[in-house]
Order: structure tokens, then sequence, then C-alpha cells
């Protein structure tokens, strides 16, 4: 996941993954509204402090500026995902009520594509377990009995 | 009931609870964030998203986050779900 870097983001977004974007201008401290425009997460985000735009954004878009200027997109790409947010995740004074809504972003959306991912763990192998240790109780308690 | 039958029941349930208690705790996004603005007080106010264990909260340096990323299994930080760039990712290059 590749956040917002005043600018920087269209060279490394192109040479590293190959794709054609580029910076669209806007200000970066306005609070225009970004709209969502796909996926899940909050309706309506603002621009902040930091917040730097660009056009064509690939794959999927999720969130717009209101005026012009892609927010965030997600993209498959090889056996995963590429997405980016137009936010630096700079706080400068920004209040903690605007910046909410894009810290949702970044845990909901666009990691991981809107779902989280699960963790393998033993469990299955403790359910076969299980299932193998109550089938030996079974058997030992039935040969008691006969 | 002889003793061992009892004690193989039991072991049993504790089994079937821990196992239960396993698979409903194992959902989790954990980040390796690089480079940027603190992002502590985000990885902290995402619930079920945490901040990989030692991550510098303003980010690892470049020759740092390759060691913390390792191969995604054995690396310092272990099994990621995410590698989030922060602002500072200028210097990385296709080949990083």
């Amino acid at each position: 996941m590749v956040l917002g870097a005043h600018g920087d983001e269209v060279a490394f977004l192109n040479d590293t993954f190959g794709y054609v974007v580029t910076n669209f201008p806007a200000s970066s401290t306005d609070h225009t509204p970004i709209n969502r425009v796909s996926g899940d997460g909050p309706a309506t985000l603002l621009t902040l402090d930091g917040s730097w735009f660009i056009d064509g954004a690939p794959g999927t878009l999720i969130y717009a500026r209101e005026g012009g200027g892609d927010a965030g997109f997600i993209d498959a790409y090889g056996s995963g995902t590429v997405s980016w947010l137009a936010w630096d995740f700079c706080e400068c004074s920004e209040l903690d009520s605007d910046q909410a809504a894009w810290f949702s972003v970044l845990g909901t959306t666009a990691i991981g594509g809107g779902s989280s991912t699960e963790i393998p763990t033993l469990s299955t192998w403790a359910l076969l377990a299980l299932s193998m240790l109550l089938g030996v109780v079974a058997m030992a308690a039935l040969r008691r009995r006969i | 009931m002889p003793n061992s039958t009892s004690t193989n029941i039991k072991i049993a349930c504790l089994t079937f609870v821990v196992s239960i208690a396993m698979s409903m705790s194992a959902v989790a996004t954990t980040i390796i964030y690089s480079g940027g603005h603190e992002i502590d007080e985000v990885a902290a106010a995402l619930g079920d998203v945490t901040l990989a264990g030692a991550n510098p909260a303003a980010g690892f340096a470049d020759a740092d986050l390759a060691a913390a990323i390792g191969d995604g299994q054995t690396g310092l930080y272990g099994a990621y779900d995410a590698l989030v760039l922060g602002e500072n990712y200028s210097s990385f290059s296709p080949a990083d």
C-alpha cells in the first residue's frame, strides 16, 4: 500500500508497477470533500493537509475528489494487491475527527481490499485431534461394556 | 466411570474449548510501516489492524525495512498482511 508523497507517488507507481498515472493539481489543505465511488468505507473524506491527487487511477477507483482528482484506488497485481491513498497521514494540526475516516479507510478498505486476512492456526488440527480422541474414548468405553 | 475415561473426557472438552477460542481470535491484519509520518496512532485506532512488533512509529529506514520484511514468513517480524509505504519512499526503486 502506498500513501501520498507530495507528488512523488506518480513516479513511484509508474516506475514500480507500470501504471500511467499523472498528478492532478489541487490544493492539499482546503478540506474539499472526497467521495467514495466504490467499495466499503466512509461515504465522504475531507482533503487534509498533505493530500495529493492523481488522474488515471488503475484498477478500482475507490475515492474521488469533488472537482476532479482520484484519491484512492485498489488494483490486483500479481498475487497481491496494490493500493494507494492520497493523504500522507500527516496529522499537521488536523482534527482527530477529520482524520478518523481516513484511518478507517486505511484499515478496512485499502489494506487487503476490504477484508482482513485469516492467520493460519492450529485450530483445524486441534479439531481433527479432538475427533480422533473422542473416537478412541468411545471405543474404549464400548470395549469395557462388552 | 473409570478415572481414565473421565480424564480423557476432560481433556477432550478442554481441547475443544481451546480450539474454538483460537478460531474466534485468529483474524487480524498486521501491517509493516515504512518511512513517513507517525502511524502508531493510526494502527492503534484501527481495531483489528496492528503495527508489527517493534515497528518504529515513524517507519523503518530503507535498510532496516528489508530485514523486517524477510520473505513474509521468516522475517524479523514474521508473517504480515500488508506493507504500507509511508510518505518517504522517494528513495525506493522498483528493485526494492
